[in-house]
């Protein structure tokens, strides 16, 4: 093995997690390599001294930032819980009066439209009228849309005689 | 208090079953936290997030692994969430044009005796740890710090066996050749 590949397989040498064939050849190289003995040697102190079982403490005061944060989130859940509340006891049914009302006014609406064929039938009975006065015929019904120039045509030639 | 006992009290909103809990685990929380961030502030910053996670969520666990497998999950997972939201900000705030401080390496440069104090070593160590990519990171502080046996680092990862194996042994190695590359 090369120097570079023992040095990248040291920490794992140290450790004892090599295959034991591997464990063996390492062991050979560092009785005749000084150079990965020193290193090999410098890295198991490092590796050593980064003492793994010395624990970190937090703050003393991080609970009390941890229970306010908690807290807090207690409030807004009940905040957003009532906000859900009112809307599910009383804006849904507010909700549902307003689409009737709506659809109340729109329907009424629809109903009083006058259509193209209403003014049409509008504009025939006044013609009609008209005419019964100027020929005085009482009789005279009402003219179906589209047929009125016809009638219009046979009144003239009445007239006419 | 037994662990059962306690899980059913944070759900039921106790707020001395939340301080207990914390008692609990604040120290295993903050140690991983600390570890894989390198910083005070941040590891406490993301320890408080965590147990507010934990305690909000706790309703989410079924029991069927142990609490502090359910915490070193919510730990790992916080961890690298905080570390890439910070790599992208750092991306960002166009920190990294920015050069660095004097490193640990420079500090060894000069000082070719090697006299070092074991405060030294450690944040030597832990550089070289903070330099590693952040799934070999995690595994080597479970292993290392926390004692984890590689069963229990693969259910907190959520991934196999052999790929802790792996994880493991690529993060050896290239502390291997950080530490050599240190210490030459």
């Amino acid at each position: 093995m090369k120097d570079k590949e023992i040095q990248k397989k040291m920490l794992r040498y140290i450790d004892a997690q090599l295959p034991q064939k591997e464990m063996l050849e390492i062991k050979h190289h560092l009785e005749g390599c000084k150079t990965c003995q020193k290193k090999i040697q410098i890295l198991a102190d490092v590796w050593k001294f980064s003492n793994p079982i010395s624990r970190k403490q937090p703050s003393p005061f991080l609970w009390d930032k941890i229970s306010k944060r908690i807290d807090n989130k207690n409030q807004n859940e009940i905040l957003v819980h009532k906000t859900k509340f009112f809307i599910l006891q009383t804006a849904r049914p507010a909700l549902a009066a307003a689409i009737v009302i709506l659809g109340l006014f729109i329907g009424i609406n629809l109903g009083n439209r006058i259509t193209i064929s209403d003014l049409h039938n509008q504009i025939t009975e006044s013609t009609t009228n008209q005419l019964q006065n100027e020929f005085g015929l009482e009789n005279f019904q009402i003219l179906s849309t589209g047929s009125l120039g016809g009638e219009m045509a046979t009144l003239m030639a009445n007239k006419n005689n | 208090m037994k662990e059962s006992e306690l899980i059913k009290k944070i759900k039921e909103n106790d707020s001395e079953a939340f301080k207990i809990f914390y008692e609990t685990y604040k120290n295993l929380v903050y140690n991983v936290c600390y570890r894989m961030l390198n910083n005070r502030q941040d590891a406490e910053d993301v320890t408080q997030d965590i147990f507010v996670k934990a305690i909000k969520s706790i309703h989410k666990f079924r029991g069927d692994s142990k609490i502090s497998t359910w915490i070193y999950q919510i730990t790992v997972n916080t961890n690298i969430n905080y570390i890439r939201r910070k790599k992208i900000e750092i991306w960002f705030s166009l920190d990294f044009l920015v050069g660095k401080e004097e490193s640990l390496q420079d500090n060894i440069n000069n000082r070719p005796d090697f006299k070092f104090e074991k405060k030294e070593l450690e944040a030597l160590v832990q550089q070289a740890i903070q330099s590693l990519p952040t799934r070999q990171r995690t595994a080597i502080i479970l292993q290392r710090y926390e004692g984890l046996s590689y069963k229990k680092i693969a259910k907190v990862m959520k991934t196999s066996l052999s790929a802790v194996e792996s994880l493991l042994y690529h993060a050896k190695d290239n502390l291997s050749k950080k530490l050599t590359v240190f210490l030459k």
